[in-house]
């Protein structure tokens, strides 16, 4: 086993077949942590990029044991809260213990008010907002269980602090994500579980980099494209970037997991570029 | 004359508690009022919910104050119901200029005993209700074109988190982010979206306020008139406290 920052210790991870979700999984198991992987591996009708397959989970799965870290890799809906469950069981009766919670399967699609369909809106909170909390409801028994604290951390949004246009669903299911991470770290501190959420600006992935952001930043162009989105996207924070990496939030989500942080709970860490304080 | 003479105001949650309390103040300032009820029992809520006697009250009160009111039973969680309701109410009162989304539960339960219902039911009513409540009224504030007020109902736990109560906070914050979002969307049509953060002892344990005694009622429909009222004309956005000073300390 290596000496790693989370050695020995075994994360739970939602949206783990790409994006941000995969990059935590890869940091987690190269500081010697077990993987419990879990994504839709399938399609949503309000979201109108593609949504990770199982290739993609696949994938994940070769990367971590690449790394010489074992994991349990499933299909689970984080609507249902049987197969996130189920899924959930599964890995702990292999990996033996539960010790992080990463809470990242979130999805994106825009509207105003007037466009935002009810179909939208409700899939929009069911997966960014009810996912978080099914994933908690599931993992927390087991962390309890296991009788030595444990890492929650949710992952939210700079959209999760603060407002834009045309994604009032998105908006508010992050919101909700703040205080969800908040409410639960005053209720599980006792049991030496910490609780925090992660507020990243644009990362990086296939949630950002298509065509819906970049209309959505660039509502004055017919076709804007990725170039048209990154002049945009820089100019919602004050560091000279265009957006985050996967990697950049993965190093503060594995500074919360680990003891580095043992007595931070209830916070919510932005990876923004500076794009709050703008 | 009132300082809401002329207008017309959906309050949703009409029935009883707070909701009842807006539609009456309004009422009592010149409002006409359209107010909607489920009037039904939500399955995850033990305690007794309003029924549609006591929304066919409120109606009787708001006309008692020479007001006129037209009742309409609609589930907040239900978007036919509400919209068939509003269009019915506003084209029979000449249009619409104040919206109170009011309509919510409240619970209590650790993290590890919420069940998916008492989670479910919460976020559907506080939450999505408040935003199906925009979503069917705000059209005709639009269309009306003369601006229009919308009040959401948080609390305090939509700014810091309380314990066995985490569906409660999650929703209380997730409306202060509905309703920033919306104000940046409707303010070209001279529409604002304000949230109040009410601490009422019913939903709100522990005595932690800065003043010796806890808000009422009526403390938070005073500052909902305010907020509706063209005193507020310029104020859009805003989360206002209505605490005793809780979250100041």
């Amino acid at each position: 086993m290596s000496a790693g920052r989370v050695a020995g210790k075994v994360a739970f991870i939602t949206g783990a077949a790409r994006g941000q979700g995969r990059s935590h999984a890869i940091r987690l198991a190269a500081e010697g942590a077990d993987i419990i992987a879990v994504d839709l591996c399938g399609p949503l009708s309000s979201v109108a990029y593609p949504l990770a397959d199982p290739a993609d989970l696949a994938e994940t799965v070769r990367c971590v044991e690449a790394l010489d870290q074992r994991i349990v890799a499933r299909q689970a809906d984080v609507r249902d809260l049987a197969s996130l469950d189920r899924a959930l069981r599964e890995g702990v009766a292999e990996l033996g213990r539960l010790d992080i919670v990463c809470a990242n399967a979130g999805i994106l699609s825009s509207g105003s008010l007037a466009e935002l369909s009810v179909q939208a809106w409700r899939e929009m909170i069911d997966v960014n907002l009810s996912g978080v909390w099914r994933t908690c409801k599931v993992a927390i028994p087991h962390l309890i269980a296991g009788g030595r604290g444990g890492s929650i951390i949710l992952t939210s949004s700079v959209a999760g602090l603060k407002s834009y246009p045309n994604m009032a669903h998105y908006v508010a299911a992050k919101h909700g994500v703040t205080g969800l991470a908040r409410a639960l770290a005053t209720e599980l501190a006792a049991h030496q579980i910490r609780v925090n959420s992660l507020h990243p600006t644009q990362v990086d992935t296939d949630m950002i980099q298509n065509d819906i952001m970049y209309r959505l930043f660039r509502p004055d162009l017919e076709h804007p494209g990725r170039e048209d989105f990154a002049a945009a996207s820089r100019a919602t924070g004050l560091l000279p970037v265009d957006w985050v990496e996967s990697a950049d939030v993965s190093s503060a989500l594995l500074f919360l997991a680990s003891d580095d942080a043992r007595y931070i709970t209830g916070s919510a860490l932005p990876v923004d570029a500076g794009a709050l304080i703008t | 004359m009132g300082r809401a003479t002329g207008k017309v105001a959906l309050v949703t949650g009409a029935a009883g508690g707070l909701g009842r309390s807006h539609a009456l103040r309004l009422a009592a300032e010149g409002a006409d009022i359209i107010a909607v009820d489920g009037c039904t029992p939500v399955a995850s809520v033990p305690a007794p919910q309003p029924t549609r006697r006591d929304l066919d009250e409120t109606a009787s009160m708001v006309r008692a104050l020479g007001s006129r009111a037209v009742a309409g039973q609609a589930d907040v969680r239900d978007h036919g119901q509400l919209e068939a309701a509003v269009s019915r109410a506003a084209s029979s009162l000449g249009g619409l200029d104040i919206v109170v989304a009011a309509a919510g539960i409240h619970g209590s339960a650790h993290a590890d005993e919420l069940s998916e219902s008492g989670w479910q039911d919460l976020i559907d009513v506080n939450l999505t209700g408040a935003w199906l409540t925009c979503k069917v009224a705000v059209p005709h504030l639009v269309a009306g074109g003369r601006g229009g007020s919308v009040i959401l109902a948080s609390s305090v736990a939509g700014v810091k988190p309380y314990p066995a109560m985490a569906h409660y906070v999650a929703a209380g914050h997730a409306i202060i982010g509905l309703a920033r979002t919306l104000a940046q969307e409707l303010a070209e049509h001279r529409i604002r979206v304000n949230v109040l953060v009410p601490a009422l002892p019913e939903s709100i344990p522990g005595r932690d306020a800065l003043l010796p005694s806890a808000a009422e009622p009526r403390d938070v429909s005073e500052a909902l008139l305010f907020l509706v009222s063209d005193a507020a004309r310029h104020i859009t956005g805003a989360a206002l406290p209505v605490d005793a000073g809780v979250l100041a300390r």
